[in-house]
């Protein structure tokens, strides 16, 4: 039983489009760890659900233009556009206090979302690039995803050692922060820019509306194993890694799509933990 | 408890602090009408006022965390923007996200991190300066633990001494003995009073505890959208029911220590 699930998994290596499909699980898992430990502890979930939402509208207007102008835009591109305004705008929105910050964040999300299935449906043969991008598709990796993603986790891991304390002082205290020098709203900025490339570059891997799942259970388990936030990045990639890796194998073993089943994997995993815990008191 | 050898900056002006004709409104409600506030170096201010009075608002304005609509703030001559880390700040206890992993002395060594820069560790004199702090507050014994499962005069201290380590020249403290027992209260004022006294250090403080306040600060003003301060120590009944709107039974201003403690 394990020697076949071993001999699964060298099967597996095989295959160009799983190996990348590994190499970017685990860079993936990196940012997962690092990222999703920052969206968990300032709890900005919902502006990350919002921004990844919002990315659709640029991804939509990608694929129309491309089908309808002589040359084609990376949906890439698209995605990265809509995902910064979005991640800008709701900072700031939030920021000086023009909106509501949750209103905002509703807003622009089905804002993203309804340009996105409008361009979708004036273009042609639309619904498996869209299913492509909603839930991800590994076989869409490409070898320059890989090295956009290699470039983004040595960024953020570059960032985060640097500007560690800042950012754990604008995440618990911004007021505070702010008080003591930190420019803090340059800071929240840059927290939700990583953020929105984090879901770009990650878009063919997981998809835009399950990429919130592996920012937030991997991170969530991990801040209830350690009260230092650099061993909760720690544990949190150990965790994504798990998630990750075990998602694409069972969906390799299973012949499932691999977003969802790491998702669903991970969301397996975030319920027994929750549930011990809760029973446990 | 004892201060350790803060720089004092003698290249500082006389004028710690002027407020002029500072309003604010939220929708069609005055928060703050037309405060005018001077403060000489070297103040002790208190500022009492019922809840919703604008005390913690006026704090922020004076941090340059808010910006009032109309009217002008400025600390040692300077916008509270332009002047950071020189102006501290302890908020209430209560506001903070009860789940946050992070452990005391992180919490003190905070005070430093508008110094760090592109430096991504805090340096020995950062620590040092952390240590003599925690322990000028009694909390040395608790650095290691989590700040979120201390008690609420614990966490007050905590962020006494994380204001303190930014070595201040004027100091905010918003109820910093809000549920706080007898013993750490009177020993929080004492500490206010040794650096205000000592070290020459500006400080507003924003309480409820009218007895205590008058026993140990200066200067009192009553915050009720108007500022009531007539300069002097003097707080009189006048000047709380003016400010309160209603009859507030609290015994006349007096040094004495005892008679407070009876209120």
């Amino acid at each position: 039983m394990i020697v076949d699930i071993l001999y699964g998994f060298f099967e597996l290596l095989e295959y160009p489009f799983y190996r990348r499909a590994i190499i970017t699980g685990f860079l993936a898992s990196i940012v997962f760890g690092i990222v999703g430990t920052y969206v968990v502890i300032k709890r900005i979930v919902f502006i990350s659900d919002g921004i990844a939402h919002a990315s659709f509208g640029g991804i939509g207007l990608a694929f129309f233009l491309s089908h309808y102008l002589i040359f084609s835009i990376d949906p890439l591109i698209g995605a990265a556009v809509f995902a910064l305004v979005s991640a800008v705008g709701i900072g700031l929105m939030s920021k000086k206090k023009i909106q509501r910050e949750d209103t905002a964040i509703g807003i622009i999300w089905v804002l993203g979302m309804a340009l996105g299935a409008l361009f979708f449906s004036l273009t042609p043969g639309y619904l498996t690039s869209m299913e492509n991008v909603l839930f991800g598709n590994i076989y869409m990796i490409s070898d320059s995803d890989i090295y956009m993603l290699l470039f983004l986790v040595i960024g953020v891991l570059v960032a985060v050692f640097i500007f560690y304390h800042e950012l754990q002082a604008v995440s618990f205290d911004e007021e505070f922060a702010e008080v003591a020098g930190v420019k803090t709203t340059a800071f929240y900025l840059f927290l939700l820019v990583i953020v929105a490339l984090s879901i770009v570059f990650l878009l063919r891997f997981v998809g835009i509306i399950l990429v919130i799942a592996l920012f937030t259970m991997p991170a969530s388990i991990a801040s209830g194993l350690s009260h230092d936030i650099r061993k909760i990045m720690l544990y949190s990639w150990i965790l994504s890694l798990i998630f990750v890796m075990g998602g694409l194998f069972l969906s390799y073993l299973l012949d499932f799509p691999s977003g969802p089943t790491i998702t669903l994997f991970g969301g397996l995993i975030f319920v027994i933990y929750t549930l011990v815990g809760w029973v446990r008191g | 408890m004892m201060i350790g050898d803060f720089k004092k900056d003698d290249k500082l002006g006389k004028k710690a602090l002027t407020i002029e004709g500072v309003h604010l409104t939220k929708g069609e409600n005055i928060i703050l009408r037309d405060i005018d506030l001077e403060l000489d170096r070297g103040d002790f201010l208190g500022i009492i006022g019922p809840n919703g009075g604008g005390k913690t608002t006026l704090l922020k304005i004076i941090l340059g965390l808010l910006e009032p609509d109309r009217g002008r703030v400025r600390v040692f001559g300077k916008s509270p923007s332009s002047f950071r880390g020189k102006v501290s700040y302890v908020p209430q206890f209560k506001n903070f996200d009860s789940d946050f992993p992070i452990n005391v002395w992180n919490v003190v060594l905070m005070g430093r991190v508008g110094s760090l820069g592109l430096n991504p560790f805090y340096s020995k004199e950062d620590k040092i300066r952390a240590k003599s702090s925690l322990k000028k507050v009694d909390m040395y014994d608790f650095k290691d633990r989590l700040f979120s499962s201390l008690s609420g005069g614990e966490k007050q201290r905590v962020l006494m001494a994380r204001a303190l380590v930014s070595e201040p020249e004027i100091l905010l403290l918003d109820e910093p003995t809000a549920s706080v027992d007898e013993k750490i209260k009177t020993s929080i004022f004492e500490l206010l009073k040794e650096l205000n006294e000592k070290k020459d250090i500006t400080i507003i403080l924003v309480s409820h505890d009218v007895g205590f306040l008058s026993s140990y600060v200066e200067k009192v003003g009553c915050l009720n959208q108007n500022l009531i301060y007539h300069g002097s120590g003097e707080l009189t009944h006048e000047m709380i029911e003016e400010s309160y709107g209603c009859k507030v039974d609290v015994i006349a201003h007096t040094h004495s220590k005892k008679a407070m403690e009876d209120v």
